[in-house]
Order: structure tokens, then sequence, then C-alpha cells
């Protein structure tokens, strides 16, 4: 089964179970795989599939109504303005009828289907205004998004907002805990490892990444309170209270680099792919993993900037 | 007085000659083939010796299916209960103390549950008493059990569910069994070698190919029987081997646990005093791979957990010295099976001693062209692969144990279904049939039959009819054989529902969409130049001031129509440079509301008036605009004073 495959599949179970999903992926034909280099490779394979999906706006995985769980998004075209023409990147459902359907549709305008690494086939068609992309969609049965990513990103609260999140203490006793405090040294953010006894001191402060069983809990402590939080939220909340500013933005290019370490929270994320449909180029710049988001237009960066409290280098 | 002497030495003398007499009667009746012991018998010796010997034991059969209902016939039968008690009570090291399954190869099963038996149960054992006996087998002429024989199994042996096969035409063998990966282990010539001491970690059991016995009468069960299964304590579940290959021919070996549907999606398991977490997939838990593989496949590897409903369960692969592992329908690579298939590909993992021998079979079985793979390509240490093995010819087993069985295909005829989107079991999606193949050695006047045509065989190998793919049910079977199997092609929904995977203050949001509540509907994107942030709508009150971004422009979303955008501090900008930016023909909207916004509405355009900043390509229109604007601006600021 190929990624394509899979979603095909997910489609057409419509929603399950996180083991049917693991298990789903278990059969991808590895083979396929492209360059590891190219790779996020610390993360397992099933992993990297489920947040590719989830970032291109696909499956949503442990949301409201499929906790510990996946469910498909409807098909729907989401439309990006750039200059002078309008993008729409099929997200969601995919069958095959659907397929030959919105690529028989396409046919008068410029479609165009490309392959990535770890996800699905990316497909987009290209018109000169939304209205021409937003008939397709009308005609073929799928939902249409205009300007999604500023419809997702306007909407988003900034990492500062506190509102939402639990409080919780950290863990403060039981065995085989890994405990990492995310550390800002000069240039160099990175996990450090300290022990249990030192996230709990009472002068420790910080977001706190508590591992168990491979599956990671991030804690933010500020002054006497502790937040369970994302943890791409809380890095970028320190580094929004550090006025440490890591988002570099290309004008003539249109891309957005930022380090891989801080990796924006998913929604916001998916935001900068809906602009291009693809996900983040991986890349080395001076031994530091960098991402890179294609055909951003200048205002999405600046919105993208907003929400992670950020200003643009 | 010398006759009371001579009677006192020889009354005793007479007596201790008797009594050594006896003893050595004792020891040779003991000796004799047919001596079969009482339990009382089994416990002296287990205690006194401390060495376990199998043919003391009750004989069994390895092909038998656990059923709780042999075990209540047990536990009425005085006699035999006590045997198993006996047998559990020998080793308090073990938590429990497992029957080794009886019953008929035929499908009369007859089978005894699970010995629980705590630490503080039974006989104090001495520390020979092995914790972890392989169960063990008698195999006798005579070892079909009448049904209410009882079967004890090795003292703390691995419960292994074996299937049961069915005959095999023509291979002279009934009831070949389809053993499963937790196939029961060496018994007897490996007892010795596997005592450690107690509390020592335990060696989980080696493999055991399944011995071939001559045919035996079927045992039906009685019609009125009706079999009732208590939930057993202990869920028995196999580990499996998988083998994945990348683009360099490197290949990566994991252990891959069972799973089954009603496990918990997380099992917490000890291996080697170490933690583990098990993560659930579909079939399977989340693959691991562990050091020192070589070892662990060659001596097994178990795992235990405790279930969130309290019932233990326990994985284990017994070790073998060689592993065939081909293409499973639910995982990717290869995945340890029983045997050699004729007509597939295959991974054979083999200890490095026992290449040669290897080899020669597959030969015999007409592989060729398979690579043989070391170290290099990730095989562990002592281990030697063979990938693209594909036997064409079937080679009959050995009576008894045949140490290579797995190598040995047998001549059956299987329909398998290959690739295409299995939904769920037999189901697959409309689009992505399977594949349909015959494998085995079947013989070329063979009729496959699709939904009762006869089917095309194409030049991969893969049998077709018209519309085989299409949806609904579909029968496939060899006619003249008893081999047939059914699936189903199901059309995938051409509809799905959005729903709020995620809710913020204004909106709902599932993948790209974003919908928003009632009052946020009508509000449109808006872009303008940062150098202008501050917006005014038609109506007093109506003023937003755009956040601040390191960019040109502006984006968001305003919640009314914009007519004019200002400076940030129009009374402070430089008037040469700062201008006025027009975004609507809008007339000033009446009445005029003195709120506090409506008076910050007012100062933006008396401020900007003051300053004398033109409107950015200003036409008289525009000009008549702002002039209405600060008409009404004016009349809030007096009104305000």
């Amino acid at each position: 089964m190929t990624p394509n495959e899979l979603l095909v599949w997910l489609s057409a179970r419509k929603l399950g179970s996180w083991p049917q999903f693991r298990g789903a992926v278990e059969t991808l034909d590895l083979a396929n795989a492209t360059d590891e280099e190219e790779q996020d490779t610390s993360l397992p394979l099933h992993q990297r599939v489920r947040f590719n999906l989830e970032r291109l706006g696909h499956v949503e995985f442990d949301a409201a109504e499929c906790e510990d769980g996946w469910h498909v998004v409807p098909p729907v075209l989401a439309l990006s303005p750039h200059g002078n023409k309008v993008t729409g990147v099929l997200c969601g459902a995919r069958t095959p009828k659907l397929m030959e359907r919105v690529e028989r549709a396409a046919d008068e305008l410029s479609f165009e289907c490309a392959s990535d690494t770890d996800c699905p086939d990316i497909i987009r068609m290209h018109a000169p205004d939304a209205e021409r992309l937003m008939e397709l969609a009308r005609r073929e049965g799928l939902l249409c998004q205009s300007d999604a990513p500023t419809a997702l990103l306007s909407r988003l609260p900034p990492v500062d907002t506190i509102k939402g999140w639990r409080h919780e203490p950290l863990p403060a006793g039981g065995k085989d805990w890994d405990v990492r405090q995310f550390i800002i040294e000069r240039k160099v953010m990175k996990w450090r490892t300290i022990t249990l006894r030192e996230a709990n001191m009472p002068d420790a402060q910080g977001l706190f990444c508590f591992t168990r069983f491979q599956m990671p809990q991030y804690f933010l402590r500020e002054g006497r309170e502790t937040i369970k939080l994302p943890g791409a939220i809380g890095k970028y909340r320190i580094l929004s209270y550090r006025q440490r500013r890591v988002l570099r933005y290309d004008r003539q290019e249109r891309r957005l680099t930022l380090p891989a370490i801080l990796r924006p929270p998913l929604l916001t994320e998916r935001g900068l792919i809906l602009c291009s449909g693809f996900p983040p180029a991986l890349s080395l710049v001076h031994g530091r993993r960098m991402l890179t988001y294609r055909d951003i237009p200048e205002e999405v960066a600046g919105m993208t900037a907003e929400v992670l409290r950020q200003d643009l280098l | 007085m010398k006759t009371p002497t001579i009677v006192l030495i020889a009354v005793p003398l007479g007596l201790l000659f008797w009594l050594f007499w006896r003893r050595t009667r004792t020891g040779v009746d003991e000796n004799s083939p047919g001596h079969r012991p009482a339990a009382a018998d089994i416990v002296t010796d287990e205690i006194n010796a401390a060495v376990p010997d199998a043919e003391r034991l009750p004989e069994c059969s390895p092909f038998e299916e656990r059923d709780e209902e042999s075990a209540r016939d047990i536990e009425t039968d005085p006699e035999k209960a006590q045997a198993e008690v006996v047998q559990a009570d020998a080793c308090p090291q073990s938590p429990r103390a497992e029957a080794q399954p009886s019953g008929g190869v035929d499908g009369t099963t007859k089978t005894i549950a699970d010995i629980e038996t705590g630490p503080s149960e039974g006989l104090p054992c001495t520390k020979a008493a092995p914790a972890f006996l392989p169960p063990i087998e008698v195999s006798g002429e005579d070892e079909q059990p009448a049904a209410e024989e009882i079967v004890v199994a090795g003292i703390t042996g691995a419960y292994s569910p074996v299937a049961v096969a069915t005959s095999t035409p023509g291979d002279g063998l009934q009831g070949e069994p389809a053993v499963t990966e937790t196939a029961f282990a060496e018994a007897g010539q490996s007892v010795g070698n596997e005592l450690i001491e107690a509390g020592a970690e335990r060696t989980p059991q080696r493999y055991r190919p399944p011995p071939q016995k001559p045919p035996r009468q079927a045992i039906t069960r009685p019609v009125n029987q009706v079999s009732q299964r208590a939930a057993p304590a202990q869920v028995p579940l196999e580990i499996r081997i998988r083998t994945t290959f990348d683009r360099f021919g490197f290949c990566a070996i994991g252990l891959l646990p069972e799973r089954t549907s009603e496990l918990d999606n997380e099992v917490a398991v000890k291996f080697g005093g170490r933690p583990l977490l098990l993560m659930a997939q579909e079939d399977w838990y989340q693959d691991l791979q562990l050091e020192n593989l070589g070892v662990h496949l060659r001596q097994g590897v178990e795992l235990r957990g405790t279930l969130t409903d309290k019932r233990s369960v326990r994985w284990l692969l017994t070790g073998r010295d060689l592993y065939v592992l081909a293409s499973h329908q639910r995982a990717s690579g290869f995945v340890s099976t029983n045997r050699l298939a004729l007509g597939r590909s295959h991974v054979v993992l083999c200890r490095s001693e026992l290449l040669q021998q290897v080899e020669v079979i597959l030969a015999e079985a007409g592989c060729e062209g398979y690579t043989t793979l070391d170290e290099s390509h990730g095989i562990p240490s002592g281990w030697v692969g063979l990938r693209g093995v594909s036997p064409t010819k079937a080679i009959p087993l050995n009576l008894g144990s045949d140490p290579f069985y797995a190598l040995k295909p047998a001549p059956d005829i299987e329909i398998d279904f290959e690739g295409g989107i299995c939904l769920r079991n037999s189901v697959w999606l409309a689009g992505y049939p399977p594949r349909i193949k015959l494998l085995g050695e079947p013989d070329a006047a063979v009729k496959i039959l699709i939904d009762g045509e006869e089917a095309q065989r194409t030049a991969e190998g893969f049998v077709i009819v018209d519309g085989y793919d299409l949806s609904g049910q579909h029968s496939v079977y060899c006619e003249g054989l008893s081999c047939s199997r059914s699936y189903s092609i199901e059309e995938p929904p051409d509809s799905w529902q959005e729903w709020p995977a995620y809710h913020f203050a204004q909106a709902d949001i599932c993948g790209p969409l974003v919908q928003l509540t009632p009052e946020a509907v009508s509000r449109r994107a808006f872009t303008v130049p940062m150098s202008n942030p501050l917006l005014l709508g038609a109506e007093p009150g109506q003023v937003f001031r755009c956040s601040h971004r390191s960019v040109s422009l502006w984006k968001g979303f305003v919640p009314f129509d914009v007519v004019w955008a200002l400076p940030a501090q129009p009374l402070g900008c430089n008037k040469k440079t700062a201008r006025i930016l027009q975004f609507s023909e809008a007339p000033v909207a009446l009445p005029q509301p003195r709120t506090k916004r409506a008076l910050g509405w007012s100062n933006a355009i008396l401020d900007a008036s003051r300053k004398g900043l033109r409107i950015e390509n200003g036409s008289p229109d525009s000009m008549a605009r702002w002039s209405a604007y600060k008409k009404a601006a004016r009349s809030i600021w007096r009104a305000a004073r």
C-alpha cells in the first residue's frame, strides 16, 4: 500500500482507531520511500505519515469526535490567492472515482499532480480567479474554502494565550521518565536532559518534556503555574518571552524558513502548507536543520508571525 | 544363652536381608517399560531427585486445543485432578503451571485449562525443580488419549495454541498440523541444558517441529455435547519475526507481537527486567527492535504483562535455528510463517552452521536464484539470510519430528489473495481488487472457477475472469478439490461529513475548512498596507486597529466594510509621506451614537484632517466623501463636549 492507497483506505473507512491506522501504515510499501536524508528520520514512518496527513488537511487525528483515533476530512478544495492567480489544493477524502472526476473537470484549468515523501500525491489546480475553482468544486461535489491560509491563521489564538490549556503539575515520581528541558543559550536552542528531581525544583522554570514509553508530554512552568500544552506552542511562548526571532522571510522567493526544532504548531503549519500544498522542505544550513515553506505570500507570513508572537527576520 | 544370642543376631540379619531383597525388586519393577507411576510417585521423585523424567508423565499429543470444558471434566475426576495439582505444585517459581491441551487431531478437542497455582500453594519445591521445563510429550503407538484421560504438560511449559490441520491427501500423513509460531518446545533432550537456578530469568522454550504421525481414527464429539468456554485467565499470544528491506537491500529484523481486538491498545510488559510499552496496531503491536537479536532468535523471547481487566497476557517466541518468512496480508515486508509454500517468495533465516544442510533441501525443493545475506546486510551475527527463496517442488516430511519441517513445502493447493486494498477481513475496495493466485502443486487439469466461470491464467500467474473485480460477493474454488475461498468487493462511500474538529472563538476548523459562527460569517479577508493600520467604516464607531506585523501588507478579517485607512497616529505622522487610503464609496451612516467607540472614530478623522493628510489618488468625489465624514465626526465631537 502506498500513501495514496492509504488515503483511499482511510477514506473508505471514514474514521477509526489509532491501532487501525498503525496497522494500515504497516502495509505501506517502504521500497518506494525516497532518500532518507530528505526525511525527518527521527520519527518512525507511521508518525511521519500521520503528521503529513494531518498537516495537509486530509485527516484529523485525536481531535474532537475522534479522540484517540482519526477521522477523514470531506473532500475540500482549499483556495489560496497568489498575485493574479488562485491555486486550489485538493484536501481530504479521495476515491478513484472522485479523482477521475476532478481530473476530468480540471482539464480546462491548469491541473498538477506531484508526489512528495511520505504523503499522498499533492493535487493542485490553478485558475485566473477563485470563481472558476469554486464553480468546479460545486460541480464535482467538493467543499471549497476560499483563501484557506488566511481563513485558518486569522482564527488561531496567539501562542501566549493561556486560555484553554490545562493546569497540571509536573510528574513528580515514577520510573522510566526521560525528562528534558528546552534551553536557549545564545544562538543554541536545544533539549537538555535533566533529572526528575531537577525538573521539580521550586526554582525550575521553562518548558519541560517528560517522555515515557515514547510518548512525550510538555509542561510549561511560569512562576508558580504549570500548564500542560503542545510542545510547539511552549517553545514559541518561551521564544516570545525571550524576544528571540527565528522566522526568516524571503520576500523575493516568498519563502518562510525556520529551524526544524521549532516546527510551528499543527494548525499554524497547516495554514502555511495550504499556500502551496507542499510540506516544508528540510535542509541543512550551517549544520542546522531548517524547514522551508514555499509560496508564502507576505501577508500570510505576517499572520504566522503574529500567531507565533514573532517578528520576521 | 547361646541359642537366644544366635536368634537375636539372626532375626535382625534376616530382616535386613529381606528388606534389601525387597528394595532391589522394587527398583527393577520401576524400571520396567510398562510402569506408570501414581501421582504420589511423581511427587516423591520431583522432590527427592528434582530431575524430571519425561517418560513418567502421562502421554499427551501436542496437537490439541485448549478447552475449558475438558478442564472441568478433569476436576471431577479426583485421581486426575490430583495428578494435575502435583504437577503444578512441583514448581512454585512459576506463577502458573499450564496444562498441555489434549484431544484428537481430527477435530475432537479435549483440553484442560491452565492450572492456577500461586507460590504459596502446594508442596515446597527444591531449587532444581525446573521453573521453565518445556511441555513434555510422550509419543507412542497408543498415544491417542481416551476422552477422559488427563493430559498434563510440562510443569511451566508454554501454552501453545496449535491449529489442527486438515489431512493432506497423498502425503501419507494424517493431521499435518499448521503449527503457530508459539509451537511446542523440545522435550526431554533440552531439559538438562535448560535447568537454571530458581529465581533466575526464564528462557523461553525452543521450537520443536510438529511430529508427523500415521493416520488414526477420528473420534467425534457427541452432538449434544455443548462446549462451554470460560474466559481464560491468561491470554497466550505469539511473537513473529518481521524483516523489511530498504532500497539498498539492507534488512531490518524486528519482533512483531500478535494482537487481537479485545486486547488493550497499550500493554506494559517486562523484557529482561526492562519495561517496554507495546503500542497497538490493528493486528500487531509495534515491532520491537532488540539488541543481541541473534541470541533471542535462537533462545526465544517471552513477554509478560497484565491487561486492564487484570488478565495476564504472555507473548512467546520459541527459539529455533531456522525461520521461514513470507509476505503477509497485514504487514509489510516478510513475516515469519510455518513453512515454505510452493510458488511464493520467502526469506529464510538460519544459523550459519545449518546453511549447507538448508541449501541441500532448498535445491531439492527447486529453489534457485536466491541471494545470501550476511551481517553486512543487517542479518544478526551467527545467522544467514536467504532472500528470494521460491520453492517449486513439494518435499515429503519424515515421520516423527522433522527438523527441517519448515523448509519442506507441502503439495497442498491453496488459493491466495495478494495486493489490492483490503478494507477488512475478506472485503476489498472497488478499484483495488485482490490478485488471485494458486499456490501449491496444482494438476494442470485442475479447473479454477471464479463465480462459477472457468478462470484464465495471466502471464504473471494470476487467475482472472470477467467481472471478478466488480462489487459484490465472489467465490473461487478448484473443481474436484476441497479448496475454495471467497471475497467481496465494496464500493467506497461518496459522502463525508465535516465536523468541528477544533473550535475557536468564532470558528470551527476541520481540515482546511473554517466554519465561521453566524456573527462572523459576513466578514471578508481584508488587505491593507502596514503604513495605514487604522481602519474606519461608514458607521461612527466602526474602528479597527490592525495588529503590528513586520511586513508591508496586513491581511485579516475586519468586522465591517472598510472605507478609510489612516496612519496609526494621524497627528504624529509625516504629512509629506503619509496618506489617507480610501477603500469604499460608502456614505457616512446615520444616526451618530454618542459612544466611546464613536468618539474614537470621530477623533481619528478629525486628527487626520487637522494634520492635513491627503487622500491617496484623491479624486473630487473622494474629497467630497471625506468632507462628509469630517462633518459627521465634528458633530459627534461637539455633542460629546
